[in-house]
């Protein structure tokens, strides 16, 4: 065809676009998608972050090593010594991690001096204290295991841990259909929610504090022919709460959530829907089977540990 | 003023009709007619031409969404200027580019040896656009029938500039597909 035959087949295409349904037109002009935020905006929001923690860190350094705020006359032997330990560790790594842990040993010894304050005696105090901190320990080192696992490492390796799913997945022999998180690349986010499966579950709006982990779809490879939708997030404490689309909230009411308290204050909580046929569908064991052969992973281990505990 | 009540002023031979249509959707007409014609003097005239052909449209018409029936209207309009203009010289404007990207969609010759009326062929792309998932729906309608420019469409629904480039690429590329097997000649 001559390019000016094209053409004017192409202008006919486009008036015949003029018929076009209303309804389609009125719903183009609707439906209205989630703001861009500029990057500027977004950079700077870091950068306000990272100075603040610089701050926090800097602060937290100087207070362990002018001596702090505890009474060193009063406190016992050991509470001395992992608040020494604490403060070496700050000085020596001056990291990320190591101002977590810093906080978190803090935080314990503040626990113990709390738990050792209701005590009557010297001796019942310092009992108490070392039941506590082997309990801590014990805590700890499963959280530990669990980081080993690939799990706790999210925030530092986020990459690692989507390959690490990814593997998961292969290995249970279904088939990852699409994969990713909002931390690698906005653009990346926006393809999760273009995608037409997983992108109706994804919600546009996180509460403040809360981290997209990653976001997937895996297709049984069992004859059942189901897909198991899962979306993942790390969120501060306090109210588990959401504000998601429409479409997003119809599908929640027959989704199961699970939050799980990884460390600190860090929180997982994880969205999943299982859907046959583009209808959700969540019939007893094959739901339980999932979530049993997910939880069996790592973080189940953690759960019943943590009530074990209780 | 409520649409309805704007239809029932033009069915009431009610000139105040022009006048609310002009306040409610004299913008709405004009962006249209801006986008096709890139020349504020022809959409403020194509947009005043709407509101005569809407005053000779209703009755007996009554549209369901009387924006899109006066957006269709000063697209008509406008399309057809912009043809009067660029018989002789091609090249200006977002219509231009944008008729050049459906060239893609210009099924393979004798395909098939019935001709294909406009209003089949508006049927088909219904039928066609019926099937698309909403959002790339709404993108392809963005771009070829209102004319938005790639950046529009993208601020409009929160997407990537090359999101809305590739939405198109391939919807276009299923247009195609779709014609040549519904066998339409255009």
């Amino acid at each position: 065809m001559m390019d000016k035959e094209k053409r004017e087949a192409s202008e006919r295409l486009f008036e015949a676009l003029s018929g076009v349904d209303p309804a389609l037109l009125e719903r183009s002009e609707q439906q209205k998608g989630r703001k861009v935020i500029p990057w500027t905006r977004w950079t700077s929001v870091a950068a306000a972050c990272i100075a603040f923690l610089v701050l926090g860190v800097s602060y937290i350094a100087i207070n362990s090593t002018g001596g702090g705020t505890m009474d060193s006359a009063t406190a016992p032997q050991s509470v001395k010594e992992a608040s020494s330990a604490t403060s070496g560790a700050v000085v020596q790594e001056q990291s990320m991690s190591s101002s977590v842990m810093a906080e978190d040993a803090i935080a314990e010894d503040a626990m113990a001096v709390e738990t050792i304050e209701e005590c009557e005696t010297p001796a019942q105090a310092q009992e108490a204290y070392e039941e506590e901190k082997v309990d801590r320990d014990k805590l700890e080192s499963i959280l530990d295991g669990a980081a080993n696992e690939g799990f706790g490492n999210v925030i530092a390796d986020n990459d690692k841990v989507l390959a690490d799913v990814a593997d998961y997945y292969r290995q249970k022999s279904w088939e990852i259909s699409n994969i990713g998180s909002m931390d690698d690349d906005l653009s990346e986010w926006e393809e999760l929610q273009s995608e037409e499966t997983l992108g109706k579950y994804l919600v546009e709006y996180v509460p403040e504090g809360w981290k997209f982990v990653r976001g997937f779809s895996a297709k049984e490879d069992d004859g059942e022919d189901a897909t198991v939708i899962a979306i993942c997030y790390f969120t501060p404490e306090g109210e588990i709460s959401l504000v998601i689309t429409s479409l997003a909230e119809m599908q929640r009411r027959s989704a199961y959530e699970e939050n799980f308290v990884l460390k600190g204050n860090e929180k997982y909580h994880r969205v999943s829907y299982r859907i046959e046929e583009a209808v959700i569908s969540f019939e007893g064991n094959c739901e339980e089977a999932y979530l049993q052969e997910y939880l069996d992973n790592y973080v189940y281990e953690y759960k019943k540990a943590q009530e074990s505990n209780e | 003023m409520k649409d309805t009540e704007i239809i029932d002023l033009y069915w009431a031979r009610n000139e105040q009709a022009i006048v609310e249509s002009q306040l409610s959707y004299g913008k709405y007409c004009y962006s249209i007619a801006i986008h096709i014609l890139k020349d504020a003097e022809d959409s403020d005239e194509c947009v005043n031409d709407t509101w005569l052909r809407a005053w000779n449209s209703m009755p007996p018409n009554r549209p369901d969404y009387l924006n899109i029936f006066l957006g269709t209207i000063t697209r008509n309009l406008s399309f057809d200027k912009w043809k009067r203009k660029n018989a002789a010289k091609r090249g200006n404007g977002e219509t231009s580019v944008a008729i050049d990207e459906l060239i893609e969609c210009i099924p393979a010759q004798n395909t098939t040896e019935d001709a294909v009326e406009a209003a089949e062929l508006q049927r088909k792309i219904n039928e066609f656009l019926h099937s698309l998932p909403e959002k790339e729906c709404n993108v392809f309608l963005r771009r070829y029938w209102y004319s938005d420019e790639y950046n529009e469409i993208a601020k409009r629904y929160g997407m990537n500039l090359n999101s809305v480039k590739t939405s198109l690429f391939r919807t276009r590329g299923k247009l195609r597909a779709y014609l040549e097997k519904e066998g339409v000649v255009l």
